[in-house]
């Protein structure tokens, strides 16, 4: 997984109508990286289904 | 008995003196209000006293012992509440100065129950900012440990913890998301329990994850939460997922001993990296007192265990972000700064790991279940370490730090059983060389509170530490 850099953060944030101030930034940067690093290894503690699911048409075939 | 003495007994001794109208309950209010007066300015564990109201409310209790009428055996006797819990009339700040002029129009349940128990209100307990701590700059004073001052009480139920150690109140309420009641219990050397998912009521509590949320007592002994928890348990129509399973005799189970009881150590938790090595020694001691006491004691595994912080954080830091987003929006300045970034963080973890964790969450259950097919109770250690210095900068440098220290570090023992809804109490299990206290948590199955503080109360009664308290 990729570093976030600061300014993604920012925009992540904009893009839910949060602003973050300078102050809080960089702290938030760290914090969030590292959450998401933690839960991108849950992820790896559910089998993967084999079976695709079936797609059904919207007549029914 | 002089009225400063008053002040330092339990809840049990004083409804003894009380039932037999040795004292009054006016006495023994004035004793506590007198020790919070003089104790509060070092501790900050009090944000509201309620001084008239508490000797108004003492009197009436007096009155109706003097007519021969007991509502039981918290009668007179004095409590106080987390800042999370409604109180009529009360303000009511959830920490922060977002709320720090709401006052309620009616009690939490729980804060009602023990009303009518004739329990007697003191005020109101300070607290982690909004229960989502830690807070740098606390809106209502710093609170300090009474074991030493310069150290933090833990939380976010700090106040209710401290007050209990330092004797200003026998009896209080916390509340618990992820460890709040047990980890500052821990920290201070008393015992805290959070009950039971569905057990007690959250109704009027301002919480931060209502799935994982519990409002639970804190005392000096394991039989004075056991009083606490028969008044404050059982169905409330204002909390749908409370219980109807029939409120056990709690303080039944109290003095029945370790015999026949057979105990579960969490492998995962006792050989965490986290857990620092004095405090694994204290634990491992107590484990060696309660076998020496008759319990049966054998090593379990929980494998999930290890990810129940990542599962915990996934669940949990979303509700806080969705509950506290109006704020964030339009008061960010006024939440002090290590919950405004963690607020901040929590809103931009992504809504699909949801979900899995939630998943997770109930593969835990059932492997907590499981463990606990085999044994009564599990246990562990509360906190990876004792109580550290209160923090004065709040800057965070790296992502490994970020993730120790502001997320997994404090409620990694804790945290599982909020996820898995089991009952968990923390106990006193000795001093780390500093004298800072340390707890050994007691994990039971669905509803059986009583298994858990009958473990507790026995392990009191063979160790000295229940008879200590900080010269504050």
């Amino acid at each position: 997984m990729a570093d976030l850099a600061p300014e993604d953060v920012r925009r992540m944030a904009a893009a839910i109508g949060l602003s973050i101030a300078d102050d809080d930034l960089e702290d938030v940067t760290f914090r969030l990286g590292a959450t998401l690093e933690r839960l991108a290894a849950l992820d790896r503690l559910e089998p993967r289904d084999p079976v695709p699911p079936a797609i059904l048409e919207p007549d029914g075939a | 008995m002089s009225g400063a003495d008053l002040a330092l007994l339990g809840v049990g001794a004083l409804t003894d003196l009380l039932h037999r109208r040795e004292v009054s309950s006016e006495e023994v209010v004035r004793a506590c209000l007198a020790r919070i007066e003089s104790l509060n300015p070092k501790l900050a564990a009090f944000i509201t006293v309620s001084t008239e109201a508490a000797l108004r409310a003492a009197r009436r209790a007096d009155g109706e012992l003097a007519r021969g009428r007991s509502r039981g055996p918290l009668h007179g006797v004095p409590f106080a509440v987390k800042d999370a819990l409604w109180t009529k009339g009360v303000r009511t700040t959830n920490g922060s100065r977002l709320f720090e002029d709401f006052v309620p129009s009616e009690d939490a349940t729980v804060v009602a129950r023990l009303r009518a128990a004739g329990a007697v209100l003191l005020g109101k307990l300070n607290m982690m900012e909004l229960g989502f701590g830690p807070t740098l700059r606390p809106p209502f004073g710093v609170p300090r440990n009474p074991w030493d001052l310069e150290r933090t009480t833990g939380g976010s139920s700090s106040g209710s913890a401290s007050a209990v150690a330092a004797r200003l109140v026998p009896l209080t309420l916390g509340a618990d998301t992820g460890g709040s009641i047990r980890l500052p219990a821990a920290l201070c050397g008393v015992v805290g329990l959070k009950p039971t998912r569905g057990r007690v009521s959250r109704h009027g509590l301002m919480g931060i994850c209502p799935p994982f949320d519990s409002a639970g007592p804190l005392a000096a002994s394991a039989s004075d939460c056991a009083l606490a928890l028969a008044a404050i348990a059982g169905r409330d129509r204002k909390d749908p997922i409370t219980t109807r399973v029939a409120v056990d005799d709690y303080a039944g189970a109290i003095g029945k001993g370790l015999g026949g009881v057979r105990i579960g150590v969490v492998r995962e938790l006792m050989q965490s990296a986290m857990l620092r090595p004095e405090v694994r020694a204290l634990v491992a001691d107590a484990v060696t007192a309660l076998e020496k006491g008759g319990a049966r004691v054998e090593e379990v595994s929980i494998p999930l265990i290890d990810h129940a912080s990542a599962i915990y954080i996934a669940i949990a830091e979303p509700e806080a972000a969705a509950r506290f987003r109006p704020y964030l929006l339009t008061r960010p300045h006024d939440i002090d700064v290590l919950p405004r970034r963690r607020l901040l963080t929590a809103s931009l973890i992504p809504a699909s790991v949801i979900p899995r964790a939630r998943r997770l969450g109930q593969r835990l259950r059932a492997q907590v279940d499981e463990a606990l097919r085999a044994v009564d109770v599990l246990v562990s250690p509360t906190t990876p370490s004792p109580a550290s210095p209160i923090a004065t900068a709040g800057r965070i440098e790296s992502k490994e730090e970020a993730w120790t220290t502001a997320a997994a570090g404090r409620s990694l023992f804790t945290n599982p059983f909020n996820i898995t809804g089991h009952p968990a109490l923390s106990v006193p299990c000795g001093f780390t060389a500093e004298r800072l206290p340390a707890g050994l948590q007691v994990i039971g199955r669905y509803n059986r509170e009583a298994d858990v503080l009958r473990v507790a109360a026995a392990y009191e009664s063979i160790t000295p530490w229940r008879d200590r308290r900080p010269e504050v």
